[in-house]
């Protein structure tokens, strides 16, 4: 035991002045009364040498008692003793897809629960928690002192084929676990070493295994030939050494392709095929690697929806053919605009080819070598073009799209208003831009679609569908790509979309910082005896209090009650 | 008559009774319920005798007096009855005070001579004769039973002069007044009734005298509920005998006087006793309006 304010013990030297006071007080006083022989002489009675005690001392007794605790109240106590163990433990088991990747005969999830036992017996601690950390977090066990109740629990458990756990979810769930004083030490068992490691200790699992993956299929209309489809496909080798494998592309459930692949590591494959018109594509692998369910990707090209453009300016083959492979438009062509006539905001799109505009306050725009002003201002006419460079690649209109098919014979020279965003560049020109802002949007694209062999290239559609994805982000013209969660818990095809696993998944081997210095296993339970110190100040001051109000009763008078008082009581009420 | 009960004139001088306090008082009547032979007074008795109020009828019998025949019920009954009157008595009334020095304890005595003043009044205003007989260990100087406002102020100046002094013995003191050459009548004995050796004998002296008894035991609040906070030195105020006892003597003290009431009562109760304890805390005229009524008033 400890005490913070020893100090306080000092104050004992008060019980003399409390004794000095009592013995003081308790002198006898002297009563008259009326007829002594109705009083019991004190040496007539027989008593117990402690009743005696108790007569002459009792008080002081309970007052230097009251005195004593009130002392050990005020020097703060606080029972420190040292436990192996004897916490609460968290422990956080990976349940996210890739921990269903085999090393040898057993999964890495059979391995982390494993683990976890294993840690629970060493550790032996107090109350255990366990939380799967996957996409969606789950507890599996609040806190709780039954150890068999957490094996129970634990070997209960399953793991999802959900992507790796959001940090703040689980932080949150951690949280409502209960205060973090609560919480002596969370373990974490993973492929992957947490986000923030200093709050937790991981317990590493997994080795480098084979692991080749579909990470990518898409299936595009294409412009010249409405009756096929484009299709695309990447594999990709997550581990050190070069993979053989068969790929099979289904359209509809028919085998449409089959090709065998050897992929080096790090690399990715790319197929690109065609298909007949269909909505339903499946891309599968036959591999020999120790995580499975990343050989199988699906893709779902959904209905095309109805589009109302009006068309200002010259009407283009290309960019109407584009259009119509991801919606059925509806064209109103118009050779310029006049305001009383047209309202923009009847359509869902405004393209504008060849012509010079004025300032309009909504709508969403598609302008090809055409001007918006003040935004999109034309202030030179056509040169020839300059390489092209990016300025925003990442942007999800240029998403795909690649720099090399960009290049336009001649290019219009323009002035952006700042707040219009360039994406590509040749010297100084803009060649795409992209402005948003309340019911506005526009792309800009600053070449002629006569005098450019971007329409011809595989990027034409893609930036089409991508300039219609992000000019009306309320129209689903494609599927977008969605992965598995509680909703839709394994990959496949769901009412109107397809379900996949998240391409993160695929990355099984640990590499760089994260494999190189796994984090010390040392443990708060295991390297050091865990310090509790429990407070008990709060005993000594309620015992004073107890002791004082005792004194204070046997003071003032005789307490009427008794045993045998209440045993009256009750025969008179009528108990039994 | 109840102009002469209204006529009793209080002493100019007296620290007893405040006049306003005994005007209160003026409606209460003795009850006695024994038969004594007295003087014409205001207490009612069942004897044939003069009074305003009728009693009953009986036959005519040879000698009696024909001015009490009903004249009327002999026309219609043709047999002769003469009216009976009640007649209205005066009875001797004893006040016996204890004046022992367990009687100073809790100012018993200030408040029994306050008591005995009152019942004096009420004796006196009555018609009745009252006396006056203080006691200790013996029997004090006295004041013979007399009626009238002069022997009101006798009983007054008294009862103002009392001291406590001396020990108890009621058996003494009360064989010693029954053999006082002295009319039987009531016997009102104020007293905290605390004694060692008992009362049983002196009680039974005056019932053998034909003494109808009343018993006022006048007790202080430290008799009935004493206090001790941790110890004390108990000294007996007559004896001076002296010990020490703890607070648990409290409780057993009031067993044995729970006990000593109770072998009191019964005895009162096996001979006809009428006893009332009163506690000097209690204001005096709620005795003697509430506490004393159907014991000693009607």
């Amino acid at each position: 035991m400890i005490f913070l304010q020893p100090w306080a013990w000092g104050l004992l030297g008060l019980a003399v002045g409390v004794a000095v006071l009592y013995f003081l007080r308790r002198r006898e006083e002297e009563r008259r009364v009326s007829a002594i022989w109705l009083w019991t002489r004190e040496a007539e009675r027989p008593r117990s040498a402690l009743s005696f005690l108790w007569t002459k001392i009792g008080l002081l007794l309970l007052q230097l008692a009251a005195l004593l605790g009130l002392v050990f109240a005020l020097a703060m106590p606080f029972l420190s003793h040292e436990i192996v163990g004897g916490g609460n433990l968290v422990i956080v088991i990976d349940g996210s897809a890739s921990m269903q990747a085999r090393d040898g005969t057993t999964t890495r999830y059979e391995r982390a629960r494993a683990l976890a036992i294993e840690q629970i017996e060493r550790l032996r601690p107090q109350k255990i928690a366990v939380i799967q950390a996957q996409r969606e977090p789950r507890l599996l066990m609040p806190f709780s002192a039954d150890r068999n109740a957490v094996l129970r629990a634990l070997q209960q458990a399953r793991p999802s084929l959900q992507a790796d756990a959001s940090w703040s979810a689980l932080m949150q769930l951690l949280l409502g676990l209960g205060e973090r004083s609560q919480i002596t030490e969370i373990l974490y068992i993973s492929d992957r070493p947490p986000e923030e490691r200093e709050k937790m200790r991981w317990l590493p699992v997994g080795s480098n295994v084979p692991n080749l993956a579909i990470t990518g299929l898409a299936a595009r209309p294409l412009p010249e030939a409405p009756t096929r489809l484009a299709l695309w496909s990447r594999v990709e080798n997550f581990s050190d050494k070069t993979l053989d494998a068969q790929i099979r592309l289904f359209a509809d459930d028919k085998e449409i392709f089959r090709q065998s692949i050897s992929v080096e590591p790090g690399k990715a494959h790319h197929i690109e095929t065609w298909s007949a018109l269909a909505q339903r594509f499946v891309a599968r692998l036959d591999a020999d690697d120790s995580f499975s369910h990343d050989n199988e990707r699906y893709f779902l090209l959904p209905a095309p929806k109805t589009l109302r453009i009006l068309w200002l300016g010259e009407r283009n083959f290309f960019l109407e053919r584009a259009l119509a492979l991801y919606a059925q438009p509806r064209f109103e062509f118009l050779k310029a605009l006049e305001r009383e006539s047209v309202a923009p905001e009847a359509f869902d799109l405004i393209v504008a080819h060849n012509i010079h505009l004025p300032a309009l306050g909504s709508g969403r725009w598609l302008l090809v070598n055409s001007s918006l002003e003040p935004l999109v201002q034309i202030v030179g006419d056509l040169r020839v073009g300059t390489p092209v460079r990016w300025v925003e690649a990442t942007h999800p209109v240029v998403e795909h799209v690649q720099l090399a098919h960009l290049q336009p014979l001649r290019m219009r020279e323009v002035r952006l208003s700042p707040v219009v965003r360039p994406l590509a560049v040749a010297q100084d020109a803009p060649l795409i831009a992209a402005h948003s802002s309340g019911a506005l949007r526009l792309l800009y694209w600053g070449a002629s679609l006569q005098e450019s062999a971007f329409v011809l290239t595989p990027s034409f559609p893609i930036f089409v569908q991508n300039a219609l994805r992000w000019l009306l982000p309320e129209m689903a013209f494609t599927a977008d790509e969605q992965y598995v969660s509680s909703l839709a818990p394994a990959p496949g095809f769901y009412q109107d979309y397809a379900v996949n696993l998240d391409p993160q998944e695929s990355l099984i081997n640990r590499s760089g910082e994260s494999a190189a210095a796994p984090q010390s296993v040392s443990s708060v339970f295991s390297e050091e005896l865990l310090r509790v110190q429990i407070p008990l100040w709060h005993y000594g001051a309620w015992a004073a209090l107890v002791f004082l109000l005792v004194e204070i009763v046997l003071y003032l008078g005789r307490p009427s009650f008794s045993l045998g008082a209440l045993w009256r009581w009750r025969l008179s009420r009528g108990g039994r | 008559m109840s102009a002469q009960k209204n006529s009793l004139e209080l002493p100019q001088e007296h620290a007893l009774l405040d006049e306003e306090f005994l005007r209160r008082l003026l409606h209460l009547q003795l009850l006695v319920k024994r038969h004594f032979h007295g003087y014409a007074g205001a207490h009612k008795t069942a004897r044939a005798g003069m009074s305003l109020e009728f009693a009953e009828y009986r036959e005519y019998y040879p000698g009696d007096d024909l001015r009490y025949v009903d004249w009327n019920l002999y026309g219609r009954l043709d047999r002769l009855f003469v009216k009976v009157f009640h007649r209205e008595e005066e009875i001797p009334i004893y006040l016996l005070i204890d004046t022992s020095r367990s009687m100073a304890l809790g100012e018993k005595l200030s408040y029994a001579a306050r008591l005995a003043a009152a019942l004096a009044y009420i004796g006196l205003k009555e018609l009745n004769r009252v006396g006056v007989f203080p006691f200790a260990r013996d029997l004090a100087r006295g004041i013979a039973p007399h009626a009238g406002s002069s022997q009101l102020h006798k009983i007054f100046r008294l009862l103002t002069s009392l001291q406590a002094q001396g020990e108890t013995a009621l058996n003494d003191a009360l064989e010693r007044f029954a053999k006082l050459p002295l009319e039987n009548g009531l016997a009102i004995l104020l007293s905290d009734m605390l004694d060692e050796h008992g009362y049983q004998l002196g009680l039974s002296h005056l019932l053998y005298k034909r003494f109808e008894i009343v018993i006022v035991q006048v007790l202080a609040p430290e008799d009935i509920m004493p206090r001790i906070a941790s110890e004390a030195r108990l000294i007996d105020s007559e004896s001076a005998r002296a010990f020490s006892v703890g607070r648990d003597a409290v409780h057993r003290y009031r067993e044995r006087l729970a006990a000593y009431e109770q072998e009191l009562d019964e005895f009162c109760r096996a001979r006809r006793i009428r006893r009332v304890l009163v506690s000097t805390e209690r204001p005096l005229e709620r005795v003697l309006l509430e506490d004393l009524r159907g014991v000693l008033f009607s």
